[in-house]
């Protein structure tokens, strides 16, 4: 059975496609068949992460909005880019940089039930066990599409004053969209607080269970946009609360 | 094993052998200057008894060649006296009488001459010589046959020479060195008797018991091991004192360190420990100084989680929620998103 999930988060700089990245690897080490789909148009990034650059990206998640290719002819096979011992498969739809491509869908829009087509047919065709949503930041209509298709909804946020009240409003968003699994992700907190402290404020707070809190670490930092962390350390300690994390999201 | 007692163990055991080696030493060399001392007097007792003997033995025969030609003056003279009577007109009677005198007075000389040759002045000097100090005393000639023994009442062996004795004899009269060697509880000593040309006519061997050596060698052992046991005591009770000294900082440092992992911080404690100008003074400084940043690093940790409050405006968070959820777009994903989520987990 298939799944969606939607990496979200209400402020950007969250680290939410790190975490998407590194979550969607997990899962293809386990040796499943996962999509990961950008659909932050206006600011794409995750692309880095699998080592993918702007001149291979032959096809984007903007051709096929714009009704240039299929959904399926967007997505690439990032598996051996990852030079990782991988049972799995990732398949990436990356969006474009283009800064004219960026510019045009500011401009127009476009249309959000495609995107909701696109979706179902990409896990139809590439026959993925999991849909990966790394999702724009904030609460418009395709994030809130996103949202309300998924069956797991991770909100990631940081333990900041700016995104609190953000996060708040996500959840009480997403709880009226019936998102069968929700769950809040603690990201980049700073060494002095308590980990375990920081948990049980956050899910005191939200009335949202925590998949996991991370720490604020030096080698995350220096691999945030490098690489993908869990591959390059396997055993550290990051790696088994991610890993928590995903048996938490029941994924 | 605590430094303590490891350090207790340390000390006293080099104590206790350093201690042991010195009094073990100091009774060796004490054994050693007692019996070298107690031979070296034997040696000279038994060879000026032997000069004695030697210059006796000289004197006899001087003695009896003076007897001789006083004999023979005697003679001379009493042979000239009938001569001298017929000329005095001294009768027969007289004559017999003084003839008597005279040769009485030359028996009485024989006498004398015969006791000297008999050696009977020599064991009274031998008797004089034994006592506690000497048990027993030979006199042999050259061909080591017993000329006088004599022994004190209590001297329980034979007067025949042993094998040693007669070993001991033939190398001294050979060598005219003295010889000493132990038989049991004596001391033996062999020196040769010389006559005035220096020839050796004899020897003598005198046993010297050893019992007032050894007497004076237990006192001296007794004393050593008193010493040793006083030294020893002093030794012990200082080392602890003074281990003490040393391991008590440390153990304390140790417990305040323990107490600071199990979240007690009581660096006040060290404070007379801080005191000390050495080392552990140092560290118990050193330490309290690392103690107090740590506790304060803490407490400032605690504050700073302490400080996370999550503050949320519900009334705005409300409004906003509103926001989206009355558009019409929201009213229509929330009638079919459960629809859509059905689309894709049926397949």
């Amino acid at each position: 059975m298939s799944q969606i999930v939607s990496v979200h988060s209400f402020r950007g700089g969250t680290g939410k496609s790190n975490t998407t990245a590194n979550l969607s690897a997990l899962l293809a080490m386990q040796g499943r068949c996962v999509g990961v789909i950008d659909t932050d148009i206006q600011s794409p990034g995750i692309h880095v992460l699998f080592g993918l650059h702007e001149e291979e990206m032959t096809h984007s998640l903007n051709d096929y909005l714009w009704g240039r290719c299929s959904i399926e002819q967007a997505a690439l096979d990032v598996t051996p880019r990852l030079k990782a011992d991988i049972k799995g498969r990732i398949f990436l739809t990356p969006s474009s940089i283009k800064a004219g491509e960026i510019a045009r869908v500011l401009r127009e829009g476009y249309d959000v039930g495609l995107l909701n087509d696109g979706f179902h047919e990409l896990i139809e065709k590439l026959n993925l066990d999991v849909l990966m949503i790394d999702t724009h930041p904030g609460l418009n209509e395709e994030t809130l599409l996103s949202i309300a298709i998924s069956d797991v909804l991770a909100i990631i946020m940081r333990p900041d004053q700016q995104d609190y009240q953000g996060t708040g409003v996500t959840v009480d968003v997403a709880r009226k969209l019936d998102v069968p699994c929700m769950m809040l992700i603690v990201n980049k907190v700073p060494t002095v607080f308590d980990l375990d402290e920081v948990k049980a404020q956050v899910e005191q707070t939200y009335d949202c269970e925590v998949a996991a809190v991370l720490p604020h670490s030096d080698e995350m930092m220096i691999l945030a946009s490098a690489g993908i962390f869990v591959l390059r350390y396997p055993d550290h300690p990051v790696t088994a609360t991610l890993k928590q994390a995903l048996s938490r999201l029941m994924l | 094993m605590t430094l303590l007692k490891r350090t207790l163990l340390l000390v006293i055991s080099l104590l206790v052998v350093t201690v042991l080696i010195t009094a073990g030493v100091v009774a060796v060399s004490a054994r050693q200057s007692i019996l070298a001392q107690a031979e070296m007097d034997a040696r000279v007792i038994t060879q000026e008894f032997a000069r004695a003997v030697g210059f006796a033995e000289e004197i006899g025969q001087e003695l009896e060649a003076i007897l001789a030609q006083q004999q023979s003056a005697e003679a001379n003279l009493a042979s000239l006296l009938p001569m001298l009577a017929r000329a005095t007109g001294l009768s027969e009677e007289q004559l017999k009488a003084q003839m008597t005198e005279v040769t009485g007075y030359a028996a009485l000389q024989d006498f004398a001459a015969r006791r000297i040759e008999q050696g009977v002045w020599l064991s009274q000097f031998v008797d004089h010589l034994l006592s506690e100090n000497v048990s027993a005393i030979w006199i042999v000639d050259r061909g080591l046959t017993i000329e006088l023994f004599s022994a004190v009442p209590d001297w329980q062996q034979e007067s025949v020479l042993k094998a040693m004795d007669r070993d001991a004899f033939q190398t001294a009269l050979k060598e005219e060195r003295i010889e000493t060697y132990y038989d049991g509880r004596f001391l033996k000593v062999v020196a040769p008797i010389t006559d005035v040309a220096g020839t050796v006519t004899g020897g003598t061997l005198l046993a010297i018991p050893i019992e007032r050596v050894e007497d004076a060698l237990r006192q001296q052992l007794q004393l050593t091991a008193l010493v040793a046991a006083v030294v020893l005591s002093v030794g012990l009770l200082a080392s602890v004192i003074l281990t003490r000294r040393v391991t008590q900082p440390v153990a304390r440092l140790t417990a305040t360190a323990a107490d600071i992992e199990a979240g007690t911080f009581e660096v006040e404690k060290l404070t007379g420990i801080a005191q000390r100008p050495d080392e552990l003074g140092q560290l118990a400084r050193v330490f309290q100084r690392m103690a107090r940043e740590v506790y304060a690093r803490e407490q400032r940790l605690k504050q700073e989680v302490q400080q996370l409050r999550i503050e949320i405006d519900e009334v705005k968070k409300a409004r906003q929620v509103e926001e989206i959820t009355e558009t019409e777009y929201f009213q229509h994903l929330r009638e079919h998103a459960a629809k859509m989520r059905e689309r894709t987990t049926g397949e």
